[in-house]
């Protein structure tokens, strides 16, 4: 795509972007395409609202909505691990909804997404017009050095370059270094990119992002695609970090209710000739530790490591006998950004 | 399809397809229709009437306004003849209004905390872009996935300006017209005190104390100050009856939550809450983010647990203490729940009982 220009929509009364194709596009395949980003309906993908065609019907723009503000080339780098999370979230979120509806952008950057007026971001720019398999002597318009993974060089004269989602995971993890140093390194802007690459090490961040997340994005820039990790398993991973210590665990029996959480983060349940246990709050989960006598939970007898689902009973005592129940549910504050 | 605008098949705009008539509201008729462009279904919405018409580009100019993710998007809007239509995102379910008549007639605290989170953030989005609802009932919000709840989204912006309106200019012209009426009492239940009396008068915290009426609506089963021409006094005091459960896994939730509408059933409009101070309350909620499921109890002969059999795979496990509202469960009785992994058979948390 080409040029993008911000224009009324006399009917609605609101901004909307017209951008224009390049000429020769195939009208059936970008409008088959926009038909299954529109299938997405993630709120984090940006909302089509009408093709514009010549005067022999082939598609010449794509109408959008307008989003002003930003991209993300102009946020302030995040300064410390948890403007780092509250960024990063969204956008693994996004790309996570992208790949989960078995489509690939084929272009993450930064200049490609925005925050909408309420603080939604927001995902652009697909690479519509463009091929799953590229002929290795159109790889310049695949996607933006810096931001492209190692298979995306790898056809040689006469082959195709065939690649999947795991090219943007490699971008994602560009976007993330760019928007935290302000840059990339200079590596990863070799075409092809010079692969490990030292610089692309979030922990030489030094906003001191948990070391599991660490090791898990640095996999981002793993040379074989196969070896970086999904896009959902990277969303669900810094949103358990989001939500760390955030937990709480609302444990009641007929005799007592107990709050487990942060600040309240161990309780023994004990009922004398029946059993006992305590639970605590690591920050992530409730584990179950000290177990003594007859404990089952959900019907499944337990030991010392076991982590508590969402919902669960306790029972305390041998069966046949008299017992003690407890019920424990686990819940937390949503993660809304 | 007959006293209809359309009928099946009918192409709109030389785009928008006609599939099927979803339903009317006071002032148009929905319809399911296919965007032949983007191979898309949408709702197409067309006003009843003429007088509805002239105003119908305006509520339309005031919805596209608004883009958040719990507000149903507007995309489009044409005239074509004498006609004129809006196109709006077509969202597979139910209205919450069908949903509480005709399946689930009250909802669990947890459930409720994350509809009610959810609704105030696309509420604080539209007051962000100034607009106002003025008509937030449970009719006019939508259920993603219908029954299961998946999401809520708020829709109809801008009509209720133009139901008042015509109220008003009905009264004038001394014509009482039903349609009028029945608007009326339909958004009664949820009016604020200051908006009786004058409804297009209504400001931001109008929409804040409707909100405040249907999270009570949808914990309790009950409209917070009684259905009809009776429920007037009882608005202009503001007293409700407090919210609480006995249950201990639901207390603490009920009682959050309770706190949160309490504040925003309060009759001054300048002490209530407004849409920013409600999403960070709301934002303090603790829910699992479980799916719903449906089943029938099929053994239940003591006091404390039984099985549910549900629609789809085996048996499952629940605890007594986990059945909200005050409603008995006997062997027969239909449930919804959310499912958590057990031995044996899982467990069912929480269980509500549902039409």
């Amino acid at each position: 795509m080409s040029e993008a220009v911000v224009c009324t929509d006399t009917h609605l009364e609101r901004q909307v972007v017209i951008k224009s194709l390049k000429p020769g596009a195939d009208s059936k395949r970008i409008l088959d395409e926009l038909a299954a980003l529109q299938s997405i309906r993630s709120k984090h993908v940006v909302q089509i609202y009408d093709v514009i065609r010549d005067s022999s019907g082939n598609v010449v723009g794509i109408v959008e909505e307008y989003l002003p503000g930003d991209d993300l080339t102009s946020v302030s780098s995040p300064k410390n691990a948890d403007e780092f999370l509250r960024l990063a979230y969204p956008i693994a979120e996004g790309i996570a909804d992208i790949h989960t509806h078995n489509r690939v952008h084929r272009d993450i950057k930064r200049q490609n997404m925005k925050f909408d007026a309420e603080d939604c971001l927001k995902i652009f720019d697909f690479g519509l017009a463009r091929d799953a398999a590229v002929e290795a002597s159109t790889m310049g318009e695949i996607g933006t050095p810096g931001y492209m993974a190692p298979e995306l060089f790898s056809a040689t004269k006469g082959t195709k370059v065939v690649f999947d989602k795991e090219v943007d995971v490699f971008a994602f993890g560009a976007t993330l270094l760019a928007i935290t140093l302000g840059t990339l390194p200079k590596d990863l802007k070799e075409v092809p990119p010079k692969l490990p690459c030292a610089e692309a090490d979030f922990a030489k961040l030094g906003i001191g992002i948990p070391a599991p997340l660490v090791s898990l994005l640095n996999k981002c820039f793993a040379i074989k695609a196969s070896d970086r990790p999904t896009m959902p398993s990277i969303a669900s991973s810094i949103g358990q970090f989001l939500l760390q210590n955030k937990h709480r665990a609302l444990i009641a029996s007929n005799s007592r209710t107990d709050v487990l959480d942060s600040t309240n983060a161990v309780v023994q349940l004990s009922v004398q000739g029946q059993g006992s246990l305590n639970i605590s709050y690591t920050g992530f989960e409730f584990v179950v530790w000290n177990v003594t006598g007859h404990v089952s939970i959900n019907n499944i007898p337990t030991s010392n490591g076991y982590v508590l689902p969402g919902s669960c009973v306790i029972v305390l005592g041998p069966a046949s006998s008299f017992r003690t129940f407890v019920t424990v549910d686990v819940s937390h504050p949503e993660v809304s950004l | 399809m007959s006293d209809l605008l359309h009928k099946q098949g009918d192409l709109v705009g030389d785009r928008y397809q006609i599939q099927g008539y979803l339903g009317a509201g006071g002032m148009q008729e929905v319809y399911l229709a296919l965007d032949t462009l983007l191979s898309r279904q949408v709702a197409l919405k067309a006003p009843k009437n003429k007088s509805a018409e002239k105003r119908f580009q305006r509520s339309a100019v005031v919805s596209a306004r608004i883009n958040h993710t719990n507000v149903a998007k507007t995309l489009d809007y044409l005239e074509e003849g004498k006609r004129s239509y809006l196109i709006e995102e077509y969202i597979n379910g139910a209205d919450l209004g069908q949903i509480l008549r005709d399946t689930t007639p009250i909802l669990d605290p947890l459930l409720v905390a994350r509809l009610f989170h959810h609704l105030a953030k696309g509420l604080a989005a539209s007051h962000h872009a100034d607009v106002v609802h003025r008509d937030l009932k449970p009719s006019n919000i939508m259920a993603s996935g219908g029954k299961y709840l998946t999401d809520v989204k708020i829709t109809d912006f801008g009509i209720a300006k133009l139901a008042a309106e015509e109220i008003d200019e009905a009264v004038k012209a001394g014509d009482s017209s039903i349609t009028a009426s029945q608007t009326v009492i339909g958004a009664l239940p949820y009016m604020a005190p200051e908006v009786i009396g004058s409804i297009a008068s209504a400001d931001k915290p109008a929409d804040i104390w409707s909100l405040g009426a249907l999270a009570y609506e949808l914990l309790s089963g009950n409209k917070p100050f009684g259905a009809g021409l009776k429920a007037v006094p009882a608005i202009l005091e503001g007293k409700v009856a407090p919210l609480a459960s006995t249950q201990r896994q639901f207390q603490t939730t009920m009682q959050d939550v309770f706190e949160v509408i309490k504040k925003c059933l309060v009759v001054d409009p300048k002490e209530r809450l407004n849409a920013d101070e409600l999403v960070n309350a709301c934002e303090k909620f603790c829910y699992p983010i479980t799916d719903r499921e449906f089943g029938v109890v099929n053994k239940f002969d003591n006091n404390s647990w039984g099985f549910i059999q549900p629609d789809q795979g085996k048996s499952i496990f629940f605890h007594v203490e986990s059945i909200f509202g005050k409603a008995r469960l006997k062997v027969g009785d239909r449930v919804s729940f959310a499912r958590h992994a057990g031995g044996g058979s899982d467990r069912a948390f929480p269980v509500i009982k549902v039409i």
